[in-house]
């Protein structure tokens, strides 16, 4: 023990130890204080937020902390997440309150993915411009856009009414009791009582010129039967006709509809398709290139077997 | 002189650089002969893994783009190459068209050693097609072609033992197929002639020496992996076997057989022309 004090009395090194060792902790300190205030900072965490929410059918492909974008620049980010009465997905987001202003009442978010295979983000979209500003609280309006899923998805949801229309179209005219039978089925019956009318008038001329008056009024009184009759179907016909043609517009209609949502349809997916295509076939050409000059290679080269060229090898039996 | 000191302070640099010297790649090759290249590799890759269609169509993309840089050997290699698929695939009309082409006297000169393989595969397609008259004129040419030491020789005496199989000469496909036992390294052509060998024996009631064979031929064939040529060997064996009153044993291999040719059969990529046998 007197040994240690003779040392730290004589030794120059250690006057004023403690307080260089007090300034060495401070300065760590304050640098490790700085440091994550920085990062704080660069992270937003002092960036003043105010909520806002939206209500989603499902909370698939949302998390907490997933981004919310404006044209491509981070404005906040999903903070919470729940579920609602009608387990519909109720999720909130904090947005960055200098970015507040730019939403308005009627903006939107709209899940979407970055690039063809990116991570999932939330897009918002401004909202019309005459419109009131957002306020902290609000709820706005939710859709799942983009990605090939959701053109699969939304081309199914397109195009299988239109099928069902025209199922129930072809189902209809195949039905016996179906309009299009049964007014085919009188229009059939109005064309052979019309031929019976013919025979009879042709009948009654014929008892004419034998002078048979007697005759004459009982086959009048079936022409008039049968003229009245005709008169009745064709008034259905008359009534009916409109009904169909109106159904048959309808379905036309429909086709069209279809076609044009296939259309529709096939031009927004090709470019994204194709825009996919073209990058997995980038990225086996890119994959293949490096693992063939990987493979060409110190020292992958010496443990590859060497790629077969020329003749493929062959005998007497093959 | 280098002084000591300094070289222990830079070798581990000197090091270094000998390491990045041997990791460089190999120079790039211009970009039409890369791409034809990498498409008899993809070709090869496609043959290996039982692809015989992407096989077919690479091999096709092969050759014309050979044929585009007037690199005549390697298109004369491809269309072999694409020949032995169509055979594959029971097209033996687009095989030998393929081959005919090469032998042809209006088309380029090829390499005779190439004109000598492509004659070979032709009488190969030709005796399985049973049409042993022409695959003896294309056995002829084959021969022809070979100025010295054919590279398929052994598989030219095994075609001519499978020929004589086929006339019912089996005293001349056993010699023939000794003759290639003898001379032989390859393994294929070993089985083959083992094989050729056994078939005539039992033909000539030598059943014991074809069970000899045929277990060899088995063996071969299991090394080198070869499901048809397994069930052929394991069927001689039962056969055999049930001639020499070995009742027993040979309804076990026939079993193998059986249990063999059926998992082949379910298995994906197999080729037309096995399943048409």
């Amino acid at each position: 023990m007197s040994q240690m004090k003779l040392l730290a009395d004589k030794d120059e090194r250690f006057k004023g130890l403690f307080v260089k060792v007090g300034i060495f902790v401070l300065l760590a300190i304050l640098g490790v204080s700085f440091n994550l205030l920085f990062s704080g900072i660069k992270k937003g965490l002092f960036t003043p937020k105010s909520p806002i929410n939206f209500v989603a059918g499902t909370g698939q492909d949302i998390k907490v902390g997933m981004p919310v974008k404006l044209n491509g620049f981070k404005i906040g980010s999903v903070s919470k997440m729940g579920m609602d009465e009608k387990a519909q997905a109720r999720v909130e987001m904090l947005i960055e309150n200098r970015y507040l202003s730019l939403l308005k009442e009627d903006a939107m978010v709209s899940l979407k993915q970055e690039g063809v295979i990116g991570d999932s983000i939330l897009e918002a979209r401004r909202g019309s411009e005459g419109k009131k500003q957002l306020q902290p609280g609000a709820s706005i309006e939710f859709e799942r856009g983009g990605g090939l899923d959701r053109i699969a998805q939304d081309l199914r949801d397109r195009l299988y009414p239109a099928l069902d229309e025209i199922n129930k179209l072809l189902k209809d005219a195949n039905d016996p009791k179906g309009d299009v039978r049964q007014t085919l089925g009188n229009l059939r019956q109005f064309s052979a009582e019309m031929r019976g009318t013919r025979a009879r008038i042709d009948h009654l001329l014929d008892q004419i010129n034998e002078g048979v008056a007697n005759d004459v009024r009982p086959t009048l009184h079936a022409v008039k039967q049968s003229a009245e009759s005709a008169e009745a179907i064709m008034g259905k016909v008359n009534q009916e006709l409109p009904g169909l043609i109106k159904k048959t517009d309808a379905s036309i209609d429909n086709l069209r509809q279809t076609s044009e949502t296939i259309k529709s349809a096939v031009d927004n997916s090709a470019p994204e398709l194709s825009g996919f295509l073209g990058e997995t076939r980038g990225l086996v050409s890119d994959t293949r290139n490096i693992m063939d000059s990987a493979s060409t290679s110190w020292p992958l080269k010496s443990m590859m077997q060497a790629p077969e060229q020329g003749l493929v090898k062959m005998d007497s039996h093959d | 002189m280098i002084n000591r000191a300094i070289f222990k302070k830079i070798w581990p640099a000197i090091l270094l650089a000998l390491l990045a010297a041997c990791g460089s790649a190999p120079p790039r090759q211009p970009a039409a002969i890369e791409q034809a290249r990498k498409t008899e590799q993809a070709a090869y890759r496609a043959m290996r893994d039982g692809d015989l269609m992407r096989a077919r169509e690479l091999f096709r993309q092969s050759m014309l783009l050979q044929q585009s840089l007037d690199n005549l050997p390697a298109s004369a290699m491809a269309a072999i190459n694409l020949s032995l698929v169509y055979h594959k695939q029971g097209d033996d009309g687009a095989a030998l068209s393929l081959l005919d082409h090469i032998l042809s006297d209006t088309a380029p000169v090829y390499p005779a050693e190439l004109r000598g393989t492509a004659a070979f595969r032709k009488a190969v397609i030709l005796v399985d097609a049973g049409k042993a008259a022409e695959a003896e004129v294309a056995l002829q040419q084959a021969a022809g072609e070979c100025k010295q030491q054919c590279v398929y020789s052994a598989g030219m005496n095994n075609l001519h033992a499978r020929l004589a199989l086929g006339k019912g000469d089996y005293a001349a496909a056993l010699v023939l197929a000794k003759s290639v036992m003898n001379s032989s390294t390859e393994k294929e052509e070993l089985a083959n002639a083992q094989r050729s060998a056994a078939i005539a024996e039992t033909a000539l009631g030598q059943h014991e020496a074809a069970l000899t064979h045929y277990l060899a031929a088995l063996e071969l064939d299991k090394e080198l992996g070869m499901s048809v040529r397994i069930v052929m060997d394991l069927q001689g064996v039962a056969w055999v076997m049930d001639k020499l009153g070995r009742k027993p044993e040979a309804e076990a291999y026939a079993r193998r057989a059986a249990a063999v040719d059926e998992a082949a059969h379910l298995l994906p990529g197999r080729s037309v022309k096995s399943a048409l046998h």
